[in-house]
């Protein structure tokens, strides 16, 4: 057990350094510097600039500096753009927004994702199924803004119609805040979940094991839910973690939509702004959580399936 | 009844071996299965339907897709009809119709030419990685594995600032993000077909690897790029779109139906139809896709047949 968890981080770490020198070296690629865009700075002052956050050294040692400030203390340096601010602090102060949505969000797609799914491949072939499916790909085939945007659209509508304001268009704050990008960020995710689960199921559905439980009498639902539902989600299971780390390390389109101070929105701009250190910082933190995702799946690979936990024993 | 009311009549061993229904190639299997599935057939005359839009419907209207008349802001309705607006006009006064299928028109260029220079590029690539295996084919998953790991956005704009703004530059900066997916997907399915028989045989008869890679693998792995080509084309859009929220797509006064859609919801408060007519065009295009991709996944693969 000591060997694997070694060997894993040895895997993280090393994943961890690829990404953070491909990215380095890439953002540096581009021309120009953080302090182009803004209004025109006397030579004087940027020189002073440069010389601040160390971009006057040549590349390799600027790159060495920051490789050993990042995995040797864990910092991943100042914003260039936002004077003074800590991209740690940035992390720390935007990463819980962007999470408690993904989170939610996360919630909302299993809950109705999966027994859409089941749905769908227990009436296979009927109407039923289709229109299920028809549902999961109007999710999938919408983009996300064009959700948000027509959300925020009919609350306006009924607002001015009505005269009663059922939930704010935008802001942060309280839980009614919450609901709007909620569901705009689910719709995707809703759609590809119960898609999987369909053909998972109806893969399982066809099983002799199936046939067995129900020639022996077993009840209708503890089949579908002890027999087949258990089998069937392990597809699921491996998409739920690049879902997580995507999902929580925040949206671009729905927080700028429905201006929610998280993580996703500073990434993007970020990387127009060429603002290194949060580019760099966002895209190491987002690859950790991938690492730390994947390797729960993992876990959660036995705990739901004990063959492969089994098969794992027997092999190490 | 007696016995002699029978009559042997023997039987006609040529008869009974004829083969009584033409006979079909993969391919033509493919069609028929298509043809039987409703969605994917009313998907695919959406698609073509929309396609001869894009390219007539600038045309049907007086208007071009780039003229102002800050007189007629904002109209929508039977006002703006009766002055050949059919979509209304904009904050500028441009005419909403032409722009939609203009859009429109840029939207599936850009997506077509795009999947079809990642979808050529990625067949390759992942048919030689597929195809020589060992350390190649390990350097090759790795090259593409750091590709998919760094956000795509870098490149993008690494590319953009290199070239300069424009809608090739749009084109070459998705296609060289989006190739990995398809490159995957090919090398699955080499490193399934190259252990038959006929690859074996083409191989002791002397053919160059160039060959049966080009001949043999990337035509038997069609039916999968297909798919995923099809379902490849939203996406793309999705991607321009994207861009354009950044305000980095494509630039004015050009239009594509993402530009139009974030154009139209900045301006909601002054007129719904700018955001709802191009919205609805953008989702019915990448619906027909998406269901025409699924309609040729079921007729493909023969685990999906009843």
């Amino acid at each position: 057990m000591f060997k694997f968890i070694i060997r894993k981080l040895a895997i993280a770490l090393t994943t961890l350094w690829v990404i953070a020198s491909a990215t380095f070296f890439l953002m540096h690629a581009i021309p120009g510097d953080p302090f182009a865009s803004e209004k025109k700075v006397p030579p004087l002052v940027k020189a002073k600039l440069m010389e601040k956050y160390q971009l006057d050294k040549p590349l390799i040692v600027q790159y060495g500096n920051y490789l050993g400030n990042v995995f040797l203390k864990g910092d991943l340096g100042i914003s260039m753009k936002i004077r003074g601010r800590s991209v740690n602090k940035m992390i720390i102060n935007n990463f819980p927004k962007s999470f408690i949505l993904g989170v939610f969000a996360m919630i909302v797609a299993l809950a109705v994702g999966l027994p859409l799914g089941i749905y769908a491949a227990l009436n296979r072939g009927k109407f039923k199924d289709s229109l299920s499916m028809f549902v999961a790909i109007l999710g999938i085939s919408i983009p996300s803004f064009i959700v948000a945007g027509t959300l925020q659209w009919i609350v306006i509508l009924i607002k001015q119609s009505t005269g009663v304001s059922i939930l704010p268009v935008a802001g942060w704050g309280e839980f009614r805040h919450v609901i709007l990008p909620t569901l705009a960020l689910s719709a995707s995710p809703i759609a590809v979940i119960a898609r999987m689960m369909r053909a998972s199921m109806i893969e399982v559905l066809g099983l002799d094991y199936v046939r067995t439980a129900r020639a022996k009498g077993v009840a209708y639902y503890t089949i579908i839910i002890k027999h087949c539902v258990r089998n069937a989600i392990l597809p699921v299971i491996t998409y739920l973690g690049p879902l997580f780390a995507a999902i929580t390390t925040g949206s671009f389109v729905v927080e700028t939509i429905f201006s929610i101070p998280g993580l996703g929105k500073y990434f993007s701009t970020s990387i127009i702004d060429k603002d290194y250190t949060v580019t760099l910082g966002v895209t190491i933190f987002y690859a950790l959580i991938l690492i730390i995702a994947m390797f729960v799946v993992d876990l959660a690979y036995g705990l739901v399936d004990p063959r492969i936990r089994d098969g794992k024993k027997r092999g190490a | 009844m007696s016995a002699n009311e029978f009559k042997i009549i023997g039987k006609d061993l040529f008869e009974s071996e004829k083969i009584a229904k033409p006979s079909m190639t993969f391919w033509q299997d493919v069609i028929r299965r298509i043809k039987m599935n409703k969605v994917a057939t009313i998907s695919f005359w959406i698609i073509v339907a929309l396609t001869i839009m894009a390219i007539a419907g600038p045309f049907m209207s007086k208007f071009s897709y780039r003229e102002q008349n800050l007189e007629n802001q904002f109209l929508f309705g039977s006002a703006a009809f009766a002055k050949g607006h059919y979509f209304g006009t904009d904050d500028f006064g441009r005419d909403l119709f032409t722009r939609v299928w203009e859009g429109t028109r840029v939207s599936l260029l850009i997506a077509v030419v795009i999947v079809a220079i990642q979808g050529t590029f990625g067949a390759l690539y992942g048919g030689i990685a597929g195809f020589f295996g060992g350390k190649i084919d390990n350097l090759m998953m790795r090259f593409v594995e750091i590709i998919m790991a760094i956000p795509s956005l870098i490149y993008i704009i690494l590319l953009m600032v290199v070239m300069g703004p424009g809608i090739k530059t749009i084109i070459i900066a998705i296609a060289a993000t989006e190739w990995t997916s398809m490159a995957l997907i090919v090398r699955g399915e080499v490193l399934r077909l190259k252990e038959q028989e006929y690859v074996m045989a083409a191989i002791n008869l002397g053919a160059s690897p160039s060959w049966i890679i080009i001949k043999h693998l990337i035509p038997n792995a069609m039916g999968q790029i297909i798919v995923r080509i099809t379902m490849d084309v939203p996406r793309v859009i999705f991607t321009e779109a994207f861009l354009s929220f950044l305000g980095i797509g494509v630039p004015a006064p050009f239009a594509s139906l993402g530009s139009l859609v974030l154009d139209g919801y900045r301006l909601l408060s002054n007129g719904a139809h700018l955001f709802i007519i191009p919205a609805f065009f953008i989702s019915l295009v990448t619906l027909a896709f998406n269901l025409l991709g699924d309609g040729l996944r079921d007729a493909l693969d023969p685990r999906l047949r009843k």
